[in-house]
């Protein structure tokens, strides 16, 4: 069992705590997203000897069209790597097909667990695979929502941009827009998983079709806003470092060899594996409790 | 699942070893040479206050790279690195023989030996040695004219002459450069080499402030190379530009450039800058009209 207390806890902290106990003492939980780091490692693997032979006579021509020679050679090729892994393309492609896919696996075992159900990853995988449909409307419609609020922050950066000013009020604006950039994403993007918290465990869980599964979502969601949303944040907060790093390259760049990159990209799948983690194992055992409470 | 996780972890190393080994790029001298390249910055930030032993340490992690990849492409090169370091450190005589090294190595490479060359003229310029600048010169425009560094030499020597006051050499350096420039061109038409010859031979024009001439160069690249390989947007831009200004501010002359842009309308009426070529006519006529003139020193 991995929700024990009867009465919901409300605590987001006490929440992700018990979230992360359940994770150290049922490990399998992390299975499905050890796939995931495996297939984002791949992909890393490939990017990184893309400008290379054998790999560079497919690769090589899509390099110099997109990105100019120089990215064929050291120490630029590490430039390539940090695009084109971030790259929208790779990153919306990775999420709605394989990555929400193996997060409904691990929403699974985890519901299987509760049940006091015997883990058999065939049949997990056999069973979240008859609802992979649903998932991957599930993730299309997170990454739409994703895409539109983030193209609605570019057009903030545009317009602060254009801000003239070198002091006050809006020259203030404008450096925290340019400079807190990278974490407002992060916080657009854990906003978007909060209001959408619910929908992968309602339509693993309850095997609802995704419409039925979005409205239970946000009936869900309206009783316990500010406690998802405490979830969801809470760990987002262990990925600032790196994007402290990141977006600050030119501190450490001179300083540090240029595979630094890479690694720090490697890092970064790790840390980010661990929030999806921690927050999908909260969310599932909260919601887990509010249905057995209901 | 351990045993499940294992052979991802054995697949991820699996497939970083195999691909290592596949690589035959230059990949692991790349990145040698940068990390040489990276301590030679330094040392070339303020190189009077470093040792010399240093460079010789920097000039040596160069060698050891060349001698342990002796086929690489990249190697050739590393000898004209290795005679830079010694040039940075104002060791004059050692950055020669480094230089004449790399000729002597790779006698049929001739960008490689044409660069060597123009770095062994220029440590002759540090050490105020004009005539061997210029035999220097004379050699790459001789023997290398068709390479990169031989396609600047004539300019390059024009304006050497012209920095060490030998004004009147200067001059007739630039009409052999105007000669050598051209005869390129003639011999080579409808090729890239035609189309770099035209733009030296306009900054060569320009060096002599022979504007009538400056505009007929222009009109060769604009009329002959207007393919997107030679003329992309920017390159558009900067033509026309330089086209009116010279005309208007030099020549005081507008019909020439509208004459210029008509028939390239005519001879190419699909083409993107037609369009815009179309406006610009009529701005030049109107100002034409209005009397405006520019002066050649304005903004």
């Amino acid at each position: 069992m991995i929700t024990t207390s009867s009465s919901i806890q409300k605590n987001p902290a006490v929440i992700l705590r018990n979230a992360v106990n359940t994770i150290v003492s049922n490990p399998i939980i992390l299975f499905p997203l050890s796939v995931t780091a495996f297939i984002q490692i791949l992909c890393l693997e490939v990017i990184f000897f893309a400008p290379r032979q054998p790999l560079s006579h497919f690769f090589a021509p899509l390099i110099r069209y997109f990105n100019g020679e120089i990215y064929l050679h050291y120490p630029q090729n590490f430039a390539l790597l940090n695009e084109w892994y971030h790259s929208y393309l790779l990153q919306y492609t990775l999420y709605i097909f394989v990555q929400t896919f193996l997060l409904a696996m691990m929403i699974n075992i985890l519901y299987r667990l509760n049940n006091d159900q015997k883990i058999r990853m065939k049949n997990i995988f056999q069973q979240t695979l008859s609802l992979y449909l649903n998932i991957i409307l599930a993730a299309l419609l997170t990454v739409i929502v994703l895409h539109s609020l983030m193209t609605l922050y570019g057009v903030v950066v545009k317009r602060a941009l254009i801000i003239r000013s070198t002091s006050g009020i809006f020259y203030i604006m404008k450096r925290i827009v340019l400079d807190g950039s990278p974490y407002f994403q992060i916080l657009l993007a854990g906003f978007v998983t909060t209001i959408f918290s619910f929908l992968i465990p309602i339509i693993v869980i309850e095997r609802k079709n995704i419409l039925s599964a979005i409205m239970q979502n946000f009936k869900n969601l309206f009783q316990s806003f500010w406690v998802v949303l405490g979830i969801i944040l809470l760990p987002l907060f262990l990925y600032f470092p790196i994007l402290l790093l990141r977006s600050n390259s030119h501190w450490w760049s001179g300083a540090l060899p240029p595979e630094a990159h890479g690694i720090f990209i490697i890092i970064s799948i790790f840390v980010l594996l661990a929030i999806d983690a921690i927050q999908y194992t909260a969310i599932t055992s909260y919601y887990l409790l509010k249905k057995e409470n209901s | 699942m351990k045993k499940f996780l294992l052979t991802l972890i054995g697949i991820i190393l699996g497939l970083f070893v195999l691909l290592s080994l596949l690589d035959k790029s230059n990949y692991k001298i790349e990145k040698k040479i940068w990390k040489v390249q990276k301590e030679f910055y330094v040392i070339s930030k303020d190189p009077k206050v470093v040792p010399a032993a240093k460079f010789e340490e920097v000039a040596k992690s160069y060698r050891k790279i060349a001698e342990k990849y002796p086929k690489s492409s990249l190697t050739p090169r590393i000898y004209l690195h290795i005679g830079m370091v010694y040039a940075v450190q104002k060791n004059f005589p050692k950055a020669r023989a480094a230089f004449e090294e790399a000729i002597k190595r790779y006698p049929d490479n001739a960008p490689l030996v044409a660069e060597a060359l123009f770095s062994i003229g220029l440590t002759h310029d540090q050490e105020k040695h004009p005539d061997q600048v210029l035999k220097v010169y004379d050699q790459i425009i001789k023997s290398y004219p068709l390479t990169k560094v031989g396609f600047k030499a004539p300019l390059y020597k024009a304006n050497y002459l012209m920095r060490i006051q030998r004004t009147q050499e200067g001059q007739q350096a630039l009409n052999e450069a105007v000669n050598f420039y051209k005869n390129i061109a003639q011999e080579h038409p409808k090729t890239p080499l035609e189309f770099i010859s035209l733009r030296f031979l306009f900054t060569t024009y320009m060096a002599q402030k022979d504007w009538a001439n400056v505009i007929t160069t222009l009109e060769r690249l604009l009329l002959n190379f207007s393919s997107p390989q030679y003329l992309d947007g920017r390159r558009a831009e900067i033509l026309v530009k330089s086209i009116n200004t010279i005309s208007v501010s030099q020549l005081k002359d507008y019909k020439r450039p509208v004459g210029i842009y008509k028939k390239f309308i005519a001879q190419y009426p699909e083409h993107p800058l037609s369009g815009d070529l179309k406006k610009v006519i009529s701005t030049l006529q109107k100002f034409e009209k209005e009397g405006v003139t520019l002066n050649p020193r304005s903004k």
